[in-house]
């Protein structure tokens, strides 16, 4: 079969495994390089990206296995005849920093370390996520659907789609179902449909619009606003850094602050943040093949949250429930 | 979490990957999800473990 990309994000075992080699055959790889079929040897695939390992006393190959769709697939690792593995040597997870513009993208690699005797389990996931350390947690899964659209239920859906089409920049394609954005491989699809759902309470959904700097956050809002939008108390702080707004059919919104590391590089339209427990996080990591970037219980914080995020491009967030009541508002 | 009433106004829309509907209905329900009927327009609709309808079309 034709398995997909990209090589993203993969397990070591625990670090009490204590012999390199078995480690890497237990190694597994849940997202898959596009393109290629079975058997491809990275080695051979990506010369290039090899090279730029740091430590070079040992290439590893993957050799992807043939997996049905929805199965977690294995990846047996073998070192390369060119170097042996030392029993004594950790395993290391190294993030690639190959240039995706010319090769499909790889997110990490294996390489071997001397450095430390306790071997990471886990990836580091590549600084485009703005998650620089380690995540102890490493998701895994088969992509099997992809988030087409976020759909919206509006009493007036070409002025609502008008609406985001002027905030976002984008065109508008009128179908049967109603009034559809397109997204991008970045960014996700927006549709507007005919519905008649009066919002009461509040959205367990919302929109949030990055912005590069405080002025464009100012300018953002008041394009916004001169579109229709209005002003939100969800009981948010003046110090959070995140305007909340509703658009002209109520539905929430934020315009997050310029130097959101969590958010950087993925557009404009940066994240869908929903309100949810942990588990419907990891559902939807499951679901989309979006790996975890982010677990509240596994990764302590003030403001605990489960994120989920498309290797490239917009992510989604899953606030604790603790968030409804108005703190943690963004 | 804020609380439901009635029906989201916001949805996720999902398309399988190469597979079919049906079979990515199955995995998902081995995932969390509970089936939640046929729209007008055939569109299967699900609910995530909190409650939230998605949907899936080919």
């Amino acid at each position: 079969m034709l398995v997909r990309r990209p090589v993203a994000h993969g397990a070591l075992p625990p670090a009490d495994v204590p012999d390199a080699e078995d480690q890497l055959r237990r190694a597994r790889v849940a997202e898959v390089e596009l393109g290629h079929r079975d058997d491809v040897l990275l080695e051979d695939a990506y010369p290039e990206f090899l090279a730029q390992l740091p430590d070079q006393r040992l290439h590893l190959g993957l050799t992807l296995l043939d997996v049905p769709a929805g199965q977690v697939p294995d990846v047996r690792v073998r070192p390369s005849e060119r170097a042996a593995v030392s029993e004594q040597d950790p395993v290391h997870v190294d993030q690639g920093t190959h240039d995706d513009t010319r090769h499909p993208p790889i997110r990490a690699g294996l390489r071997s370390g001397s450095r430390s005797s306790a071997a990471p389990a886990c990836w580091t996931f590549p600084s485009e996520t703005g998650v620089r350390e380690p995540v102890p947690y490493v998701y895994r899964a088969a992509v099997a659907s992809r988030l087409s659209a976020l759909g919206y239920d509006a009493h007036d859906p070409l002025r609502l789609a008008a609406f985001w089409s002027s905030l976002l920049a984008r065109e508008v394609v009128e179908d049967v179902r109603g009034a559809f954005l397109p997204g991008t491989d970045r960014q996700v699809g927006l549709r507007f449909a005919p519905g008649r759902v009066e919002r009461v309470g509040r959205d367990r959904v919302h929109l949030h619009l990055t912005s590069a700097s405080h002025a464009d956050q100012d300018r953002q809002v008041a394009a916004a606003l001169s579109l229709g939008a209005a002003h939100l108390d969800v009981g948010q702080r003046p110090d959070e850094g995140h305007v909340v707004l509703a658009d002209p059919e109520g539905n929430e919104f934020c315009v997050i602050g310029a130097g959101s590391a969590f958010l950087s590089g993925c557009g404009l339209l940066g994240e869908i943040a929903c309100d949810g427990t942990r588990e419907v996080g990891l559902f939807w990591a499951e679901a989309l093949g979006w790996p975890l970037v982010w677990d509240q219980d596994r990764r302590p914080r003030s403001s605990p949250r489960t994120a989920v995020r498309r290797s490239r491009g917009v992510a989604r967030r899953w606030r604790p429930s603790t968030a409804g009541t108005g703190s943690g508002s963004s | 979490m804020a609380p439901k009433h009635g029906r989201n106004r916001q949805r996720f829309e999902l398309s399988p990957v190469d597979a079919d509907v049906a079979a990515e209905v199955d995995r998902l329900v081995a995932l969390g999800a509970t089936p939640h009927g046929t729209a007008e327009d055939g569109t299967t609709e699900l609910v995530d473990p909190d409650g939230n309808e998605f949907c899936l079309t080919a």
